[in-house]
């Protein structure tokens, strides 16, 4: 089964779908800096009663006869950071399912990946009303909080200035920082907010996240196309205008990579149309390759 | 402005069709919300919508054509040489009284022509002779006498007054009251209203209508009574009443008709008593309806205008094809 935003959006639960989609990408697929529980032995713990049989050391009650579970603790956590892009251009919809749906999804399988991983997770909702913010904490809660903030997310407002970012995202140190957004900006506001990112020493991952219909420009007739942040609005006839309207997004696209590449950061396009888990899992082979 | 076939004006309403279709078809198709306007090429924004300006005026082309063939139909009646013409129609003796010369003086410096009778012509074939050269209203001066009217009435669009002069300037005896007796046995209430009309336009004050019991099988005992003067007006009746008095006979077609003053004037005016009655306009009530008929040179007129109005409509039509061709041309070009 394709797990596209489409077929993902036929239910409102976060867990399940972050679940459906960190179960698609499999798990330890990614090498993580910071390995969770039972991979890195550090003691043994005399076995309590309540204690996870699993995690019990069966050669060594073979041994001695007693019982000792083997406890073992991350040498390090590695924050991953979400931010995900929540300003008003984010409403952009194809078959029902908007950018910003599709963002929502992405997240919070990449938040229960992480979270299996025992790493401390952070969500920053990027727009210019106060930023729905989670710090990067590992908890038990952590998880549910930021599935919650997730769910209330809603695309709104415009790309706001650095320092309102800035303050959010240097809080806990360095980390895995993954942005989702539409790349649609005014100037270059959200290129800009990349490169201090990477400035900050922050293993940046953009998710660029795209319309098929926008990228082919398949629309015919007279349109009047409204800009979300802005209310503009132009009157094209799209079958004229189809061959450069293409041109210049996906040219815009292009730059939009070349540049974030150029930087050091990951880049990842994610189509509407395309299943997520297919998406995330090709990068994540990527990355654990390149390590 | 007259029409002869005025149902079709109604063929105008076909006009709200194209502008409906224009107002639909006005409407931006769709309005698609994006992140952001920055890819969207500007230049074919001005030429995608600039066949808005061109449509409008293939409407108005549209339009125009509906408009042009909805009154070629309705066969619109123009005056075929003069506007606001007016004739009089008058035989020469009227010249010899005083208020017939005054009357036709006045006339003329009012703008009428004067269409003079011929020696043997009746007033009918005047009209038609002055309704073929002015499509403006006509007066009829004549001496009230039966004599004048012809047998073939025609039918004109023109709108006809009559006056009637009296031949002599005897003065007119107005203290003897003279009877006018109506045997109407149709009772129509726009036939007496036409009839009372009549007899007052033409004998005014010094008429007394009177009214008397009536037996419809036996009208002479009705009608003996009456002295020589008096007048009896028979409406519809196909015997021929023995009276002392003299008797109109009127069929319901006559009531109706235009000359029915002038029936009832010469009835009613003995020669020794027309003298007094200058002019008697006929009431409004009375004057022809104006799309009763139309005279056959006129007919003729309105064709070609009718044919004229056809071409125009075409030539629209064609115009309006052209207008559409090069606007699609033009948008396959860009």
């Amino acid at each position: 089964m394709l797990l596209t935003p489409r077929l993902l959006a036929s239910t409102r639960d976060l867990t399940l779908i972050a679940r459906r989609i960190a179960d698609g990408v499999g798990f330890g697929a990614h090498r993580s800096r910071a390995p969770g529980p039972g991979l890195e032995f550090t003691q043994y713990r005399p076995y309590q009663p309540g204690d996870d049989l699993r995690r019990l050391d069966w050669k060594l009650a073979a041994r001695s006869n007693r019982f000792f579970i083997r406890e073992s603790e991350r040498e390090s956590s590695v924050p991953l950071r979400l931010l995900v892009d929540s300003t008003g251009s984010m409403a952009y919809a194809e078959d029902g399912v908007s950018l910003l749906d599709a963002a929502r999804m992405l997240a919070a399988g990449l938040a229960l990946i992480a979270d299996r991983q025992g790493d401390a997770i952070g969500l920053i909702a990027v727009s210019d009303a106060a930023a729905a913010m989670v710090p990067a904490r590992r908890e038990q809660a952590q998880l549910a909080r930021v599935l919650h903030a997730l769910e209330r997310m809603q695309a709104h407002g415009r790309w706001p200035a650095w320092n309102e970012i800035e303050s959010a995202a240097a809080t806990g140190g360095r980390g895995i920082t993954v942005l989702l957004t539409d790349a649609a900006e005014v100037k270059d506001e959200i290129f800009a907010a990349i490169r201090r990112l990477a400035a900050l020493r922050h293993e940046v991952i953009v998710v660029h996240l795209a319309g098929r219909t926008l990228l082919e420009f398949a629309w015919a007739g007279a349109i009047r196309f409204e800009e979300l942040e802005s209310g503009r609005t132009v009157d094209v006839d799209a079958s004229l205008a189809r061959d450069r309207a293409r041109a210049a997004t996906q040219q815009r696209f292009e730059l939009f990579e070349r540049a974030v590449r150029a930087l050091g950061a990951d880049y990842q396009r994610v189509l509407l149309d395309e299943p997520l888990d297919g998406a995330l899992r090709g990068w994540l082979r990527l990355r654990t390759r390149r390590a | 402005m007259a029409f002869a076939a005025p149902l079709w004006l109604f063929g105008l309403l076909a006009l709200a069709l194209p502008i409906a279709l224009h107002l639909y078809g006005r409407r931006p198709g769709r309005t698609i919300k994006l992140g952001t306007l920055r890819d969207i090429p500007t230049t074919p924004v001005a030429r995608a919508f600039a066949p808005r300006i061109e449509e409008r005026w293939r409407l108005l082309l549209r339009c125009a054509m509906l408009a042009c063939v909805a009154l070629a139909l309705a066969t619109p009646l123009f005056p075929s040489h003069r506007a606001s013409g007016a004739a009089v129609v008058a035989g020469a003796t009227i010249r010899d009284t005083d208020t017939g010369r005054q009357l036709l003086d006045s006339l003329q410096q009012a703008g009428a022509d004067w269409v003079e009778l011929g020696e043997r012509e009746d007033t009918w074939s005047g009209l038609l002779r002055a309704a073929q050269a002015t499509r403006g209203p006509l007066a009829v001066v004549g001496t009230g006498t039966a004599g004048e009217l012809g047998q073939v009435r025609p039918s004109l669009a023109n709108a006809v007054t009559w006056h009637v002069v009296a031949p002599s300037s005897a003065p007119i005896d107005r203290a003897s009251h003279r009877r006018v007796v109506v045997l109407n046995g149709n009772g129509r209430s726009d036939v007496t209203r036409r009839l009372d009309a009549a007899i007052k336009a033409v004998a005014g004050e010094a008429a007394f209508t009177a009214t008397v019991d009536w037996n419809p099988a036996d009208e002479s005992a009705a009608l003996a009574p009456l002295q020589s003067q008096d007048l009896a007006i028979v409406v519809g009746s196909k015997s021929e009443p023995v009276s002392p008095a003299r008797v109109l006979r009127l069929t319901e077609q006559e009531i109706l008709s235009s000359d029915l003053p002038f029936r009832v004037a010469s009835a009613w005016l003995a020669p020794e008593q027309r003298a007094g009655l200058t002019r008697l306009p006929v009431p409004a009530a009375m004057a022809l309806p104006r799309h009763e008929a139309t005279a056959p040179v006129l007919r003729q007129t309105a064709q070609r205008v009718s044919n004229w109005l056809f071409a125009l409509g075409a030539l629209l039509l064609l115009a309006e094809r052209l207008l559409a061709y090069a606007s699609r041309s033009r948008s396959i070009l860009a």
